[in-house]
């Protein structure tokens, strides 16, 4: 009987003295520390859509532009990411709707840069175009441009 | 006699606008990523005049490469010089 109640005793001691130390310290800043959740699947996206007259070897415009000369080529560079890759398409229109070119690109998964090209050997009509990028044949991105 | 004046695709102001020809613009496209890994075996339905090298080159650019398709589908022909048009064949993964 003796030694059953000391249990408790010892307890409640223990107790005491650290609902004490508790009132006496500052309470320290309550943190909530989350387990990191799993990765969500990224959606593949397109980032940019840049327009230009050249392409470095990385894909990339050399120089960004809007305006172009009759006999210049266009090139739109296109920077994407995702886990999953997909299916691009540029679209390409003139000021009056009508389609110049349509092309369209498979892109496999992880961040990349692709590039579509249009050129007319015989000069392009001066004016007001459009190139719009698709994803997965949903518009994504547009760019306009002038052919001057 | 006068023409009237001119839009910048050239037509009489008034009659509609003669659509510009774009018939010869050339394009391409080419990205830094890696193809996605094919998908689940492909299926070629063979049409008149086909021949398993005519498929070959086709398909994969290279005309020897008949006897892959052959193995593919050894299980429906027989003869690699007998395919008939609406035949369904299991494309083998390009090496």
């Amino acid at each position: 009987m003796h030694t059953s109640l000391k249990r408790p005793v010892v307890l409640l001691v223990l107790a005491a003295v650290a609902a004490g130390a508790g009132a006496c310290k500052k309470k320290p800043p309550e943190t909530t520390v989350t387990p990191p959740a799993a990765p969500a699947a990224a959606p593949f996206a397109v980032n940019s859509v840049n327009l230009g007259k050249s392409l470095g070897p990385d894909k990339r415009v050399t120089a960004e532009t809007t305006t172009f000369a009759k006999t210049d080529s266009v090139y739109a560079s296109v920077a994407t990411s995702g886990d999953a890759g997909g299916t691009l398409a540029a679209r390409w229109t003139f000021q009056d709707g009508q389609v110049v070119d349509e092309t369209t690109q498979t892109v496999g998964a992880g961040p990349a840069v692709t590039e579509f090209h249009v050129s007319k050997p015989s000069g392009w009509p001066v004016g007001g175009y459009k190139v719009e990028i698709m994803l997965n044949g949903a518009p994504a991105q547009s760019k306009e441009f002038r052919v001057q | 006699m006068t023409s009237g004046p001119e839009n910048p695709l050239g037509s009489p102001l008034g009659s509609p606008p003669p659509k510009a020809d774009f018939s010869d613009v050339e394009s391409g496209s080419s990205t830094t990523a890696p193809a996605p890994p094919p998908a689940a075996p492909e299926t070629y339905t063979v049409k008149p005049g086909d021949s398993l090298s005519k498929i070959a080159h086709h398909l994969y650019g290279d005309a020897s490469k008949w006897h892959a398709i052959f193995e593919a589908n050894r299980d429906h022909i027989h003869n690699p010089d007998l395919i008939h048009p609406g035949q369904v064949l299991k494309l083998p993964a390009q090496s």
